[in-house]
């Protein structure tokens, strides 16, 4: 049984060193996520989002799995990052996962019924059929006696979506993993599938850990974030501290650089420069190459350290209003 | 203020379907879209996927000819044009594509890329010329001039999106469409292009024409807004009578779809149910009638005209006065930043200030 004080998930210190580069592709990475709870994972293109998730799923191609270290704690117990046998008893079963395109996630062979009843199939026995049936109905897909034989390309990128949530959760998972759900939709359909999702999970009690890049859906959806560049975690907290005193000088240039819908229009301020690619990555603060404040010290890692209960920053001068007040 | 573009009544229906006996409908992708964009000003499509938008764009940019309507440029209508007058206006008006991985043929330098459009439109530079003139217009979109002779593969998307936009620069245009020029990109680079465009259009006096599906990058670039819905233009208006008033009901549940990026403040939420329809087979009436909240029966069977309800703004709804005096709000909830955040986000600004000027 699990305990009050272990949490749903429990990744702890996840890295991934890809052949012989000489940095680590992710490094350090440590998250947790309880029932109830919507862990959000923010961060632009190449910080290691996606690998994350895939490496929870153990879903790496093997010529990454070689790299990877770091354990996780599931439901009270223990598994290796680097094998993935372990992992493939409880992925669908236990954790489900939305992929980002569906357009390209599902098998354009096969009728949507067929594929939804598949992922019950694999982990139960039966066929599978009117559980399909009952969790297409669930995700609001009219019609669900008729629509289950349809192919994808009948289907709507909204409904599609709709088929993709409907086989992460026929299983009843004890964690949902989104990747960029709505990435892909319109914002009318992406503002019905944002709460499907979240009525969802309500009533299933899951743990879910959303990917996304808009700090718009982590506001809506998030009660807990953790920000990532460059494969590290550099601030986390409870969505309420990270939206209202964030301290990082990543995630205050992300903030900024949002043209907002409201409020005077000024000139969007901007992150300078570009995330580092593994073979230019900095040694101390992988952020120092873009960050307005750097200086000699950044050239140590900084430590993730908390700056009260509920919020860690990986920076050396947090909070910057006070540690450097004068200097810029 | 002169109009440079405008579109009369333009159109473009496709044929669908039909044979030798039987006629075939026709999907009408653009319909009856009246447009003036003024010179000088910054003019917005908005709308989702499939409404027609980059259509219409192809049509303004005589990419494609309209099934009716007319498209006039500067006094004349560029549908009837001709060979070597063509060429001419390819010089004036200009487009940047959406996919900088995809709109840069990767066997070519930077610099063979963005003297191609001086080749055609300039061909009494010398090759020396042409060379200086690439540095000139790499140094203006902010990048190196040295790597003009670099391949698109070794540049980051911003900087490929940066190269689309010198090479739309090289032929000094009057008007530059723009497809969805920032919606390939991240949040922090797709702040320096929507900069970057800005001060391009401040320092030459350019007419940008923007396609864009976030409204928040259409609220911050654009002087003027036309909401695009199945090929109709259902609102248009100054961006901030728009935004501050947004009186068709499509604009609205589009503007309240949009999560706000402020912990608890989840707007009152219009959400509409459904997705839009077929354009093969339109609803009668109002197009938008079949999602929208506010539709009675007039709304079957009369399409709505476009009404003037404010200066300059443009609405094609029967019911928008009942419409606007629901009133839009954004819930009080919102935290807001503690004053420690917000005196980190002034030092951010005064560093980054710092950091351009030397």
């Amino acid at each position: 049984m699990e305990s009050k004080d272990s949490p749903m998930l429990k990744l702890c210190d996840m890295s991934l060193k890809i052949g012989s580069q000489n940095a680590d592709l992710m490094s350090g990475v440590s998250l947790s996520v309880d029932r109830g709870e919507t862990l959000c994972i923010v961060g632009e293109s190449g910080c290691g989002k996606s690998l994350t998730a895939l490496t929870i799923m153990g879903l790496l191609p093997p010529a990454l799995l070689r790299g990877v270290r770091g354990t996780m704690k599931f439901d009270g117990q223990s598994y290796a990052l680097d094998d993935p046998t372990a992992l493939a008893d409880i992925r669908g079963r236990k954790i489900g996962m939305i992929f980002q395109e569906p357009m390209s996630s599902l098998n354009p062979a096969f009728q949507i019924g067929d594929q939804v009843a598949e992922a019950w199939r694999c982990h139960n026995p039966g066929d599978g059929r009117d559980e399909a049936l009952e969790m297409l109905r669930k995700v609001g897909i009219p019609a669900p006696e008729l629509r289950m034989n349809d192919y994808p390309h009948q289907l709507s990128g909204g409904m599609r979506q709709r088929v993709m949530i409907a086989m992460a959760l026929i299983n009843n998972p004890d964690l949902l993993i989104a990747d960029e759900p709505t990435t892909a939709l319109d914002v009318t359909i992406q503002a019905q599938i944002l709460d499907l999702i979240s009525d969802l999970q309500k009533s299933g009690d899951m743990a879910t850990i959303m990917i996304t890049h808009d700090l718009g859906v982590v506001a809506e959806l998030a009660t807990k974030v953790a920000v990532m560049y460059a494969g590290k975690v550099v601030e986390a907290g409870s969505a309420e501290e990270i939206f209202s005193d964030p301290q990082h000088p990543y995630t205050i240039g992300l903030m900024l650089s949002l043209p907002s819908l409201r409020g005077p229009k000024s000139r969007l301020s901007t992150v300078a420069g570009m995330v580092p690619t593994i073979e230019t990555m900095p040694h101390g603060c992988r952020f120092s190459t873009r960050c307005p404040f750097a200086q000699s010290r950044c050239a140590e890692v900084p430590p993730l350290q908390s700056v009260c209960a509920d919020h860690q920053v990986a920076c050396h001068f947090a909070p910057l209003d006070q540690s450097l007040k004068g200097v810029a | 203020m002169t109009v440079i573009v405008e579109a009369q009544d333009l159109g473009k229906h496709y044929p669908v379907g039909g044979n030798l006996l039987q006629k075939g409908t026709s999907l009408k992708a653009v319909d009856g879209v009246n447009l003036k964009v003024h010179a000088g000003e910054t003019f917005a499509i908005v709308g989702e996927s499939g409404c027609g938008k980059s259509t219409l764009a192809r049509l303004l940019m005589r990419l494609m000819l309209p099934t009716s309507g007319e498209v006039i440029f500067e006094g004349r209508a560029i549908a009837k044009l001709k060979g070597a007058e063509v060429r001419a206006l390819r010089k004036d008006l200009q487009f940047i594509f959406q996919d900088p991985f995809s709109s840069l043929n990767p066997r070519m330098t930077v610099a063979q890329l963005i003297a191609e459009p001086l080749e055609i439109h300039r061909p009494n530079l010398t090759a020396g010329e042409r060379r200086k003139e690439v540095g000139r217009l790499l140094a203006e979109v902010g990048l190196r001039p040295s790597h003009m002779d670099r391949y698109p593969h070794e540049f980051s998307g911003g900087q490929r999106q940066r190269i689309g936009i010198a090479r739309a620069l090289a032929s000094d245009p009057k008007v530059v469409i723009a497809d969805e020029p920032v919606s390939a990109l991240d949040v922090s680079v797709q702040a320096q292009v929507v900069n970057l465009m800005g001060d391009l259009c401040d320092q030459r006096g350019l007419t940008l024409i923007v396609i864009a599906h976030d409204l928040a990058v259409i609220r911050h670039m654009s002087d003027r807004i036309a909401v695009m819905y199945l090929g109709r233009v259902v609102e248009t208006g100054p961006t901030d009578e728009v935004f501050a008033n947004p009186r068709h009901p499509y604009t609205r549940a589009l503007m309240s779809a949009i999560p706000v990026a402020e912990f608890g403040a989840t707007q009152s939420r219009q959400h509409l149910s459904g997705e839009p329809p077929s354009p093969l087979a339109p609803p009668s009436g109002c197009s938008f009638r079949t999602r929208c909240p506010f539709a009675t029966e007039i709304c079957a069977q009369m399409q709505p005209v476009n009404e003037t309800v404010a200066p300059g703004t443009e609405v094609a709804c029967h019911h928008w006065r009942d419409v606007s005096s629901v009133s839009l709000t954004i819930a009080a909830s919102a935290t807001g930043r503690s004053p420690g955040a917000e005196a980190r986000f002034a030092m951010y600004r005064t560093a980054l200030a710092n950091q351009d000027s030397p």
